[in-house]
């Protein structure tokens, strides 16, 4: 892997001169780094591949918090399609119920049984995918700072002893407690204890976000006591957390020629930024753990905090405004050559980027992460120790990050060395999932815009919660949503033009980011995006919508705003890591919102006319330009690229018909000569007058209906193209609406809108009979609600605040125009880097 | 030298060897006396008492609803048989000896039931096997797990060798088989390009395509553009109804190689398939696979031997079970598969 780089440069250059021919994709595609059975099924032009890159299992701690028993092994199985419990669990256990001793465990396996069965935890409800609907390839991402907090405190004991020894302490971590069973030491720590109580009782995972306010800070992060002194009891639980992770991912990966399924190791890196501020005159940043926020501008307590270098107190609640910046990313793992330990928030915090001085300036978030990027280069891509490890990362809702996740490096030699590094090991955004989309913002119902001219269609599944968790004053109403209080840069399009306005001028693009979307779903299935199921099973366990009345609550963290998530889809030959992993690298993916559109993309100067109309689109696509992901590079002759886009609508699944198409757009952002970005968005494809949404669903069943593209393909030249500026390309193909979650919410809940709410009734009453909203309606007689919803539902359901119909989507990652001409100095490593990733992509 | 002969073969070491013998057993002999005999192991008869069958069927109609048909109370018996021989054995093998998970139990119990706390746990764990509480159902548990995991070893058998293992792959082909995949060109009618027409110039393009059997190069050019391409190729028909769904794949499996199907139809228009390669089922390399195929040829032999002891334990005590004298019966309800 050492000289990939170069080996890929040299092989760029000889790629670059076999192009005309239409050779490229013939050559060997991908470098080989595992031992198995060559797919059958390799195709040189490439297939489209569903898949999973962010998901929670009962190894996360606030997903077992919640009372989600699916580790990862589970995980998996109902990704290949199985069926899988969730909670809530009948729980049948007595007294009598004594493990057998033959099966001692290091990890808790949170066994359980499905309905019918009798074991100690029977699940009540079960999912499973449709026919067909199974995942290609997923990444189960657990919170990697809890590993060992979690199973410390979450442990099932297995085993039963009579001394220390008798559970082998040295490799367990564990010790004979008073009930004569062997747990992991710190399982009686009163901190435990207190998670414990509350799983049992409330069940909100208080006691796991109390503990991720300590550990996944990005100032001075610590572990709990009961991880002794250095942590070490802790990290030696983590480690045998990791290691099972491994083995239930390699357990998973399909290695025979069938490849049917490709699991990727990978863990959660969950920083925050710090972000109240010390109570002094300079207002440095600084972490509050207690947050309580009880009077607005006011520390909760004097004491001196530590991130303050006067001595005073931190405040960390601004009202309206208090939570913790979301700087998440997902760690994946190209093969099974990987870390042997987690690199967490806890190991490597977020700092201030190389160069900058970010703890000493006023209103500057603590958000950089380019330290840890460093040490996973170094232990993992750079390691001679381990010479098949590779490895990216994927940062998830900049739309909840207060605009800290994509902060621009210095214009420095050390801002320079971050953003190489963060082009080299960040190649994606995860752009949907269930906390909202990150592409752009607008709100219809104020009309405030955070893309220039405004773009109504990115009035799609935004979030009030502009920051992550934090009590419910962090919720912005549709007022205080501003520029303001959400920066531009939390939304990917911004981000990727100030990317390019970056690379204008330094030559490097720190944010140049193919996009995919995915779930952070934390009941342990992945690739779970049907919007019916949804509304059912909800993505946090036991605070699922079938057994809460908070599914339509928009304050609630976890409720209205919140969707299905979104999916991560690939090109690759075949169906194996490290062509998957070589997609992801290329950027040569894209996200949908859910739904399952498949969309191809070339961009390229000399893409003939008739590539739509005559068949072989791939490989006359390949021959003549760059997928999805790719950058085209200026040409002498400065004219305009062309795209060409194809697509085929969601085929859906047996009784459920997928939606047509509606339409493609081109996005385009550019920087012109004086450094200012500009963007436009252009109708390229299908139907832009918006028919009447009743006219293309059926609203109580939710059928499509009405017309709609199955298929399309067009080509695309850019009309305002000025060879001399660095621009972006990415495709928006949007689907006919069609139904919300929330509206199979509320169809299983019975409201139908077109009918009063109640009905009249009083013995003898004129009114007797009659529908009525309110008791007004039915003069001297009552108004009698129906048995099966609430009047909170019905108002929620019919007022038509909230969306009834969504238009689910797909955005390809971009493709990059860099000018030829003036290409600013930068080392020639990286140059012939980059013309290497190209050429790889080609 | 003039020693006589006829006395030289006193010195000859074969008959010391025999003297000492004799006299080594002469002593045992006298000796053996004074060490008890070894009873043989006393094995009572196991016994299933019409009271246990009964309570038998009442716990299941508790649990799922319904009586248990005669096979089902069969099997109820043989497993409940099977238990109290694993116990019995496990007693008579003293493996409730320095136990801990059955001291641990013990300890427990006597707790509960003890007016005087505080004393050690030795003395407890005597007492309570005093009290006869060692009979109990953890305990049993317990041992019967132990029992089957000493039944279930074989101490003296060979390791498995590539050999044990690629015979286990070839007899258990359905589990590791990989699926049928499918190898087909098609030309494809857009519904969108179609429109109304689509059904009509679907068929008349079938009508040419047999009418002049044009070679498959030339007549795929007539196809509409499709984005997944011409070829598809090795999709299994999971892969297959994922992208076209469940009629399309279901069709599709069905053709024969060489022929053009009449239109078939998909969510995108119609197509006009030209089945060219449908793989046979293959097992996968042995090196693949080899965790999962070791995992389960150790398992087969465990089992395996796990129902050899069992067999054997059942011809060392005498069963009886109430209300079913008629051998063949018994019979019957004895040779249910044990529990694994």
């Amino acid at each position: 892997m050492r000289s990939t780089s170069f080996k890929a440069g040299v092989l760029g250059t000889l790629l670059a001169l076999l192009v005309p021919t239409g050779e490229a994709f013939a050559n060997p595609p991908f470098e080989r780094t595992e031992a198995r059975e060559r797919c059958t099924s390799f195709v040189a032009t490439k297939q489209p591949f569903f898949g999973e890159t962010h998901l929670h299992t009962a190894y996360s701690f606030d997903a077992v918090a919640l009372d989600t028993r699916n580790t990862p092994a589970d995980a998996y199985w109902y990704a290949k399609g199985g069926r899988v419990g969730l909670p809530p669990w009948a729980d049948t256990r007595t007294a009598e119920d004594i493990p057998p001793l033959s099966q001692p465990t290091l990890v808790t396996e949170h066994p359980y049984c499905m309905p019918g069965e009798h074991c100690q935890f029977m699940a009540t409800r079960t999912i499973q995918f449709p026919e067909g609907r199974a995942l290609d390839f997923a990444a189960i991402t657990d919170h990697a700072e809890q590993f060992g907090e979690s199973n410390i405190c979450t442990f099932e004991a297995t085993q039963t002893c009579t001394s220390d020894s008798d559970c082998n302490p040295v490799v367990t971590g564990q010790a004979c407690s008073s009930d004569s069973l062997c747990r992991p030491s710190g399982y009686d720590s009163a901190t435990c204890i207190a998670a414990r109580d509350e799983f049992s009782r409330i069940r909100q995972g208080a006691v796991a976000s109390v503990m991720a306010g300590f550990e996944n800070v990005s100032q001075n992060p610590s572990r709990p006591p009961f991880c002794g002194p250095d942590g070490s009891l802790c990290t030696r639980q983590a480690k045998l957390v990791w290691d099972r992770i491994r083995a239930d991912a390699e357990e998973a990966y399909d290695r025979t020629s069938a490849c049917t399924f490709t699991s990727f190791v990978a863990y959660e890196y969950t920083a925050m930024a710090a972000n109240g501020r010390c109570a002094d005159a300079l207002a440095l940043p600084c972490w509050d753990a207690a947050q309580n926020n009880a009077h607005p501008d006011v520390p909760d307590s004097s004491a001196p905090s530590a991130d303050c270098p006067s001595g005073a107190a931190c405040i960390m609640n601004f009202t309206g405004n208090s939570g913790a910046d979301n700087l998440h990313r997902n760690v994946i793992f190209r093969n099974d050559d990987v870390l042997d330990q987690p690199i967490s928030n806890v190991e490597r915090p977020l700092g201030c980027g190389f160069g900058a001085a970010c703890t000493s300036t006023p209103d500057w978030p603590v958000a950089s992460p380019a330290v840890m990027l460093q040490t996973l280069k170094d232990a993992c891509i750079d390691n001679p120790a381990k010479p098949r490890c590779d490895v990216l990362t994927i940062p998830h809702n900049p739309n909840m990050s207060r605009g800290s996740l994509f902060i621009l490096p210095d214009n420095t030699s050390d801002g320079l060395t971050e953003a190489k590094l963060r082009h080299q090991l960040e190649p994606l955004v995860e752009i949907m999932q269930i906390k909202g989309q990150s592409e752009c913002r607008y709100n219809a119902r104020t009309g405030m815009a955070w893309t220039n001219p405004p773009d109504e269609l990115c009035d799609f599944e935004n979030q009030g919660w502009a920051r992550l968790g934090g009590s419910a004053d962090g919720y912005l109403t549709d007022a205080m949503q501003t520029t303001d209080s959400i920066p531009p840069r939390s939304y990917v399009r911004n981000t990727l033009a100030n990317g390019i306005a970056y690379a204008a001028r330094n030559g490097v693009n720190p944010f140049q980011l193919g996009f995919v979307g995915a779930l952070d779903n934390h009941n342990g299935t992945p690739g779970q995006t049907d919007a019916q199921q949804y509304a059912k099973s909800g993505a946090h366990g036991i605070q699922s919508f079938a057994t809460s009345a908070e599914a339509l609550n928009e304050r609630f963290f976890l409720g209205l705003e919140t969707n299905a998530g979104g999916l991560a889809v690939v090109w690759a030959e075949e169906n194996s890591r490290d062509a998957i992993f070589t997609a992801l690298k290329n950027r040569e993916t894209y996200a949908t919102s859910g739904t399952r559109p498949i969309v191809r993309v070339f961009g390229g100067f000399g893409l003939p006319a008739d590539i739509c109309t005559r068949g072989d689109f791939a490989a006359r696509g390949y021959a003549n330009g760059v997928p999805m992901g790719g950058t085209l590079r200026g040409t002498s002759g400065g004219q305009a690229p062309r795209f060409a886009i194809s697509a085929l609508m969601d085929p859906g699944w047996s009784g459920h018909p997928g939606t047509p198409l509606q339409r493609a757009q081109i996005v385009k952002g550019w920087v012109d000569a004086a450094g200012q970005t500009h963007e436009a968005v252009y109708d390229v494809a299908g139907a832009g007058d918006v028919q009447n949404v009743d006219d293309m669903v059926d609203l109580r069943t939710c059928q499509p209906k009405g017309v709609g593209l199955t298929d399309f393909c067009t080509l695309w030249t850019d009309p305002g193209f000025d060879p001399a500026l660095h621009a972006f390309y990415y495709v928006r193909v949007l689907e006919n609406p069609s139904c919300r979650w929330n509206q199979y919410y509320c169809n299983a809940r019975g409201v139908d809108c077109s009918q009063h709410m109640g009905t009249c009734r009083g013995e003898g009453s004129s009114f007797d009979g009659l529908g009525c909203d309110s008791e007004t309606d039915c003069g001297d007689a009552v108004c009698t609600l129906p048995d099966s919803y609430e009047e909170y539902e019905y108002t929620q359901c019919c007022s038509g605040i909230v969306p009834q119909t969504v238009q689910q989507r797909a955005w390809t990652s971009p493709i990059w125009y860099v000018p030829a001409r003036r290409r600013p100095p930068t080392p020639s490593r990286d140059l012939s880097a980059r013309a290497g990733s190209q050429a790889a992509a080609e | 030298m003039n020693e006589p002969l006829r006395w030289q073969w006193l010195r000859h070491p074969v008959l010391h060897f025999v003297l000492i013998g004799v006299i080594l057993y002469g002593a045992s002999l006298l000796w053996s006396p004074s060490v008890p005999e070894q009873p043989p192991a006393q094995r009572e008869p196991v016994v299933i008492s019409a009271a246990r069958i009964e309570t038998m069927q009442t716990d299941f109609a508790r649990r799922w609803g319904t009586r248990p048909t005669p096979e089902q109370l069969s099997a109820l018996i043989a497993q409940a048989v099977d238990e109290e021989l694993l116990y019995r054995e496990a007693r008579l093998l003293a493996l409730d000896f320095e136990d801990s998970s059955v001291r641990r139990r013990l300890v427990e119990k006597m707790r509960a039931v003890s007016d005087r706390p505080g004393r050690s746990p030795d003395e407890l764990v005597r007492e309570a096997h005093a009290l006869g509480l060692d009979d109990d159902i953890v305990v049993r548990r317990l041992l019967m797990e132990k029992m089957r995991l000493v039944l279930a070893q074989d101490p003296m058998a060979p390791p498995l060798t590539e050999t044990d293992l690629r015979d286990y792959l070839h007899r258990h082909r359905d589990r590791f088989e990989q699926p049928d995949e499918l190898t087909f060109s098609h030309i494809f009618l857009s519904k969108s390009a179609h429109g109304a027409d689509l059904e009509g110039d679907a068929q008349r393009m079938l009508a040419q395509l047999r009418a002049r059997s044009t070679p498959l190069s030339v007549a795929l050019e007539w196809s509409d553009p499709f984005l997944l391409g011409q070829q598809i190729r090795a999709y299994s028909q999971n892969r297959l109804t994922a992208r076209f769904g469940k009629s399309f794949a279901e069709q599709v499996f069905t053709l024969q190689p060489g022929n053009w199907s009449p239109p078939i139809a998909s969510p995108y228009g119609l197509h006009l398939v030209w089945v060219e390669e449908k793989t046979a089922p293959r097992l996968p390399e042995l090196a693949t696979v080899w965790r999962q195929v070791a995992e389960g040829a150790q398992k087969e032999r465990a089992d395996a031997q796990l129902a050899q002891g069992m067999a054997a334990l059942r011809k060392r005590y005498e069963i009886r079970i109430d209300g079913r004298t008629d051998p063949s019966a018994r019979d019957a309800a004895l040779t249910s598969p044990p529990r694994p």
